[in-house]
């Protein structure tokens, strides 16, 4: 494997998607535009938590940890999913340029993956500011008490593994289907949100639901990640939770290896790569 | 009278394909219900988890359905003449004669009704499955208080739109940050009051933010007239203001475009 070249060709996809989502202002306003969406969605999720101590009287300061925490952590998964999974749909409908990419970059799932990487970038930092703001406006930024780098960089590295073959796994979805595929996307998006013990522990959810939170590693993801943030934040079994969390990142690596290429496969087949909604 | 003909009649035309179009495929009507109820359901369970009153389930069903209609504002309407340019359509419906804002009174009627049809599919699952309770003899000044809200936001949608003629993408992406704050100030999760008095101020000014706490008071609270009739003549005020003023806009838009040949210029 020619590293230099991939290396070469990631950088320039990311300088691409770069270009291509701040284009169209100039730098200040770009910086302003992407914290603006990051700082009001944690502003609402602040108040939902203030308004119940508002009017009932019920301080709580570790399920907000829970939840500004699990908000912030995800915009950081959901930023490089995200962005993953609509390269698809606006390569498609909006630039028609998605032939070409297919054309003339070697590997679309590692193309896709790359298109990626500039949204897990943002998202760190948009991420940060969201976990420091929600946690002051509630008044618990206390709880952030032990923040141990290695292994929440570790476990970034992880996120961004398994997150973004979940981006490749929709978007091979989405690729199948011009008229699903923005659908499909959302969906993906809110069930992970609904599921993924990111404002409350699955143990609220309905039972019938519970098991299917177990298929996404977003659990084990999220509760080491606070663990790493507060000591106040304890979990019942630290190595069980890793590994956990590499076997489903290991297991979406590889399933998602084998759909992505079937989906690839039968889009070939049917000629469906050029297919918009306006067919 | 032949004026108000030649304003209906496109509009009813606009209104019928979008309709039309919007059922077209029966499979999108599901998922386009199902898609706001599943964050409304973590919404929901997060209030759970936190212990809340029984009350905050219906201020989520309510908060989320009057934000779906302004997401139609934006993304229905307001990015609707972009996406028209682009795709050639723009073109066909100046050349018809038709005026432009009876087209987007056919957009903002289509819009409205297949965005209430999602919204009664939401308020049934808000009912049956996560037992929000509303209160039925408040429904008339829940609806008067919904048609005036309803108004504004379409006549805003009107200045959006004729925006976006200008803006090309710098509007879609004024679109984009559109969503987070008006969500967060209009108070769509939680009543206003929980704000502190400056916040408060701003959000008032914003029709949806005033819409939603007169629908919420009416329905889950069970206030009359007494304390609704100041959201009406709110209302009321910002309806005069804004459809005039977003038809200004439009007209005064429409007008620079035609005289700067930019009118159905693309990627801009």
């Amino acid at each position: 494997m020619d590293i230099k070249s991939w290396y070469t060709r990631i950088k320039a996809v990311v300088w691409l998607t770069f270009k291509e989502q701040s284009n169209w202002t100039k730098l200040p306003f770009y910086i302003t535009y992407i914290f603006i969406n990051p700082i009001f969605e944690v502003a609402i999720f602040s108040y939902v938590y203030i308004a119940v101590a508002y009017i009932s009287n019920i301080l709580d300061p570790l399920n907000a940890f829970y939840m500004i925490t699990g908000v912030g952590l995800f915009n950081f998964i959901g930023s490089g999913l995200y962005g993953i999974i609509w390269t698809i749909h606006s390569e498609r409908e909006h630039f028609r340029t998605l032939k070409y990419t297919y054309l003339g970059f070697p590997n679309l799932h590692i193309y896709l993956t790359s298109r990626g990487l500039y949204h897990y970038i943002l998202g760190l930092i948009t991420s940060t500011t969201m976990i420091i703001l929600g946690l002051t406006l509630t008044g618990n930024l206390y709880l952030i008490d032990r923040v141990e780098l290695i292994p929440i960089f570790t476990l970034l590295l992880i996120g961004v593994v398994w997150s973004s073959q979940l981006g490749v796994m929709v978007a091979g979805s989405s690729i199948y289907s011009s008229e699903y595929g923005p659908l499909i996307s959302e969906a993906f998006g809110g069930i992970l949100f609904l599921l993924g013990a990111v404002l409350y522990p699955i143990e609220v959810l309905p039972p019938v639901i519970q098991p299917l939170a177990y298929i996404f590693p977003t659990i084990e993801w999220l509760d080491l990640m606070r663990y790493y943030l507060s000591s106040q934040y304890h979990v019942t079994n630290v190595d069980m939770l890793w590994t956990l969390l590499l076997v489903k990142t290991l297991a979406y690596v590889g399933i998602v290896y084998i759909y992505f290429r079937i989906m690839e496969y039968f889009v070939r087949r049917r000629g469906m790569l050029e297919v918009t909604l306006h067919h | 009278m032949i004026k108000i003909v030649r304003i209906l009649r496109p509009a009813f035309a606009r209104a019928y394909v979008r309709i039309f179009g919007g059922f077209r495929e029966k499979s999108w009507l599901f998922w386009e219900v199902i898609l706001p109820t599943i964050f409304m359901s973590s919404i929901i369970f997060a209030y759970e988890n936190l212990n809340a009153p029984k009350v905050f389930i219906g201020f989520v069903v309510l908060g989320t359905i009057m934000m779906n209609f302004w997401y139609n504002v934006l993304w229905g309407m307001g990015s609707v003449l972009y996406w028209e340019k682009e795709t050639g359509n723009l073109e066909v419906y100046l050349l018809t004669g038709s005026p432009l804002p009876s087209l987007l009174l056919g957009m903002a009627l289509g819009g409205m009704f297949n965005t209430s049809v999602r919204s009664i599919a939401m308020i049934l699952i808000g009912v049956y499955v996560f037992q929000a309770e509303f209160i039925p003899a408040y429904l008339p000044y829940a609806i008067a208080i919904f048609l005036l809200t309803l108004f504004s936001l379409y006549s805003m949608g009107m200045a959006f739109a004729s925006l976006h003629l200008i803006y090309g993408r710098k509007g879609i992406r004024l679109n984009e940050v559109m969503g987070e704050p008006i969500s967060f100030l209009s108070g769509q999760y939680y009543p206003i009051n929980v704000f502190p008095t400056v916040i408060q101020s701003i959000a008032s000014l914003m029709p949806i933010t005033i819409g939603l706490d007169g629908i919420r008071r009416a329905l889950i609270l069970g206030e009359g007239l007494d304390t609704l009739w100041i959201h009406i003549s709110i209302l009321s005020i910002m309806a005069l203001i804004l459809f005039p003023l977003g038809i200004y806009i439009m007209n005064r838009i429409v007008e620079k475009g035609r005289r700067d040949g930019r009118l159905i210029l693309r990627w801009i």
